[in-house]
């Protein structure tokens, strides 16, 4: 703001509170002046109701003094009072009132001394307005009520005697002592609220300034939290693209063993089925056979000893008794085996799957029994998987994808340790327990292993990331660390672990439901 | 407020944006008002100043003065409410003049009137002042003797019983202060030469309308 605003700003608000002072003042006297008026016709009703001529009484003129007079003082000042206040005008014709209904109240009073005060009080209630020409105006209308009673009255002023001229000058004397201190308390008054005004300018000017610095800044911060958004945003997706990327990972590790998996019941199904090939072909020629047996029904004696010589050579070719034995079983085997492919199939299918971008209702118990099906190969030739998962847990709400990674996770993790306890000699198999039970409102899974613990001293840096402790190709130093974000922050959950050397590890998944 | 700037200098005007109709019309208005108001406080001056009558007073106390010193007569209407400021002067004389002041108060009674006719707070006023002599006036026969026809009337003898001061006290209706006749009667009581012999008299008419002054008998004391 330019210094010519500023103080066209300061001039603004001076005005305003000047002009609020002057309209606030007029309302007082208009009410003023009415209760003067009142009191005047009651002061009049008191004290002077009758003048009297021996006995007839008739009604004293102060009363019609009072009513009629006091209502001409009265009705103007106060109709200017209501509704033109901070007009000039109207405090001018205020003053001057309030100056005649003093002379009213001298007369009403039988010209009592004490009621001189109130020309004293009407001149200081004026000083309200801070105006020092309304001052002067009442101040002049006493002078002139004086000045013109002293030339058609000069008895009622100055008297005849020496001593009486200099009383008026008196009176004078004591209002121009008041109206001189009154003036200059406005004008004290008029500077305040100048220095008032000027305050408020600058304070108005801070304020703007301190504004627009906040609006700046938070503009700036607007700006830094939109950043700062985009970048959640952005890390939540690079977060989940890992969570992804590393669970295809685990795919790709995975496969060889899923490969290895699908492969058993694949050569056993295939076994099978070329078994009951042979089987079914064996089982035509012996039905070829019987068939030459029943078409030849007449033929001699020779012919058909030689046809069932044929038919028992070939039943006993074909085995039959073993045949009825094998192929039920074969049956039951390959079903099996192609149930156990689907199994895989399934899991894998279930596992890989990206996932939900919103929570969903996931059976705990189905997503184990996943994930121990996807990393059988990890697992198999190690350690005996137990799962024991109470059937009537409720559904976890969770991200089924990621939750998915968690578990496979620990689970591989608890399988490598145990490979350590093998290869360390502790025992040929080790044993990995899966469990769950309800914690209130939580859900608490645990994964146990039998292996080896975890070493004191890199216990703290389990969560960290890259670090590992597998050798180089195994492991990126990332399962356990995307297991506890994933946890934590995506679900708000906990993960944390109880080790003990040379005795096993057990990690708790704790899940809100 | 020493350190206001010079930059700064507000018009003390006021700020009321005013129309000029506006204005023109409560001009028009602010005239007759003026003119009344005038013309009620100079109605108010004239009756405040407006004397009432006088009487004959007698040059010399009628019948043999057996006084000491000055004797004041005062007439008064008990129920006049401008005679209370007579009754203020008649004290400050008393206060001013000290043992030489003497006063008889002559308040007038109606005949058929009852006793408590005068009484009331100016009768309990004059009756508190040091040296008066209260006493009702029967139909005014007294003032009218006295030849003092308007409340608050007064007649000054001297030691000599001849006539000092006669008229009013105050210097108008209902009206308190220094005023010629106060004055004269105080320095005719201190024994000084008095100037005024003669001043208007303010207050009700004592006797209602129709009365004329009864001539002095003699000898009749008062």
């Amino acid at each position: 703001m330019s210094e010519p605003e500023m103080n066209a700003r300061a001039e603004e608000l001076f005005q305003e509170e000047r002009n609020r002072i002057l309209r606030r003042t007029d309302k007082m006297f208009a009410r003023l002046m009415f209760a003067q008026y009142l009191f005047a016709v009651g002061l009049a009703v008191i004290v002077t109701p009758h003048t009297w001529a021996g006995e007839e009484k008739s009604v004293h003129p102060h009363l019609y003094a009072a009513i009629g007079l006091g209502f001409v003082f009265t009705i103007f000042p106060v109709g200017l009072g209501t509704f033109r206040t901070g007009e000039t005008l109207t405090r001018h014709v205020i003053a001057a009132s309030q100056m005649l209904m003093s002379a009213l109240f001298i007369h009403l009073t039988q010209g009592r001394i004490e009621t001189h005060f109130h020309v004293f009080g009407g001149l200081a209630i004026l000083a309200f307005y801070r105006d020092t020409r309304v001052l002067i105006t009442a101040t002049l209308v006493v002078y002139v009520d004086h000045l013109a009673r002293g030339f058609w009255y000069p008895q009622s002023v100055y008297g005849v005697l020496t001593s009486t001229p200099w009383r008026s000058f008196e009176h004078a004397g004591w209002v121009l002592f008041e109206v001189a201190f009154l003036i200059r308390g406005s004008a004290r008054s008029i500077d305040e609220m100048k220095q008032i005004a000027l305050n408020q300018m600058e304070l108005e000017t801070s304020k703007a300034s301190v504004e627009r610095e906040v609006e700046q800044r938070t503009e700036q911060l607007r700006g830094r939290t939109e950043e700062l958004e985009e970048e959640v945003k952005r890390r939540k997706e690079l977060e989940s693209q890992l969570v992804q990327a590393q669970k295809m990972e685990s795919v790709g590790q995975l496969a060889s063993g899923v490969a290895h998996e699908i492969n058993t019941p694949t050569q056993y199904v295939g076994d099978n089925v070329r078994f009951f090939k042979e089987g079914f072909g064996s089982l035509l020629d012996l039905r070829e056979k019987y068939r030459d047996v029943i078409r030849e029904g007449n033929a001699d004696e020779e012919r058909l000893k030689a046809l069932l010589k044929e038919l028992e050579e070939i039943d006993d070719e074909i085995d039959l008794e073993y045949l009825l034995e094998e192929v039920p079983r074969a049956f039951d085997q390959t079903l099996d085996g192609i149930e156990r492919i689907a199994d895989i199939v399934r899991s894998m299918k279930s596992f890989a799957h990206p996932g939900a971008t919103e929570k969903e209702k996931v059976n705990l118990g189905e997503a184990v029994e996943t994930v121990v099906t996807v990393a059988t190969n990890e697992w198999k030739y190690l350690a005996d998987v137990e799962v024991r998962i109470p059937q009537d847990l409720p559904d976890l709400p969770a991200y089924p994808g990621e939750f998915n990674q968690v578990l496979l996770n620990l689970l591989v993790n608890a399988a490598h340790a145990v490979k350590d306890a093998v290869a360390a000699d502790k025992y040929e198999k080790g044993n990995i327990e899966i469990t769950a039970e309800r914690d209130g409102d939580d859900v608490v899974l645990t994964v146990k292993d039998d292996a080896l613990g975890i070493p004191e001293d890199i216990r703290s840096k389990i969560f960290d990331p890259f670090f590992t402790t597998k050798e180089v190709g195994k492991g990126t130093g990332q399962g356990l660390t995307l297991a506890h974000n994933v946890v934590v922050r995506k679900h708000g959950g906990s993960l944390h672990f109880e080790t003990k050397e040379g005795s096993g590890t057990t990690f708790f998944l704790r899940l809100p439901l | 407020m020493p350190d206001l700037p010079d930059r700064f200098i507000p018009q003390t005007s006021s700020p009321a944006v005013t129309g000029r109709k506006w204005y023109a019309t409560t001009s028009f208005w602010l005239v007759p008002w003026l003119v009344a108001s005038i013309l009620g406080v100079v109605w108010l001056w004239d009756y405040t100043r407006t004397a009432g009558s006088d009487g004959e007073v007698p040059p010399a106390w009628p019948g043999d003065y057996h006084g000491k010193s000055h004797c004041l007569v005062v007439a008064l209407h008990p129920h006049c409410p401008c005679s209370r400021a007579s009754a203020d002067e008649l004290a400050r004389i008393a206060g001013a003049a000290g043992d030489r002041f003497v006063a008889k108060v002559y308040f007038f009674h109606p005949a058929g009137k009852e006793a408590e006719w005068i009484s009331g707070d100016l009768r309990d006023v004059v009756a508190e002042i040091p040296n008066v002599e209260v006493r009702a006036d029967p139909d005014g026969r007294k003032a009218l003797k006295f030849g003092l026809l308007t409340s608050g009337a007064v007649a000054l003898y001297g030691p000599d019983g001849r006539l000092v001061y006669t008229g009013g006290i105050t210097d108008g209706r209902g009206h308190s202060g220094d005023n010629p006749g106060k004055l004269a009667v105080i320095a005719a009581m201190r024994g000084r030469v008095v100037e005024t012999a003669r001043e208007a008299v303010y207050g009700c008419e004592i006797h209602g309308p129709n009365v004329g002054p009864t001539p002095l008998v003699p000898g009749e004391d008062s």
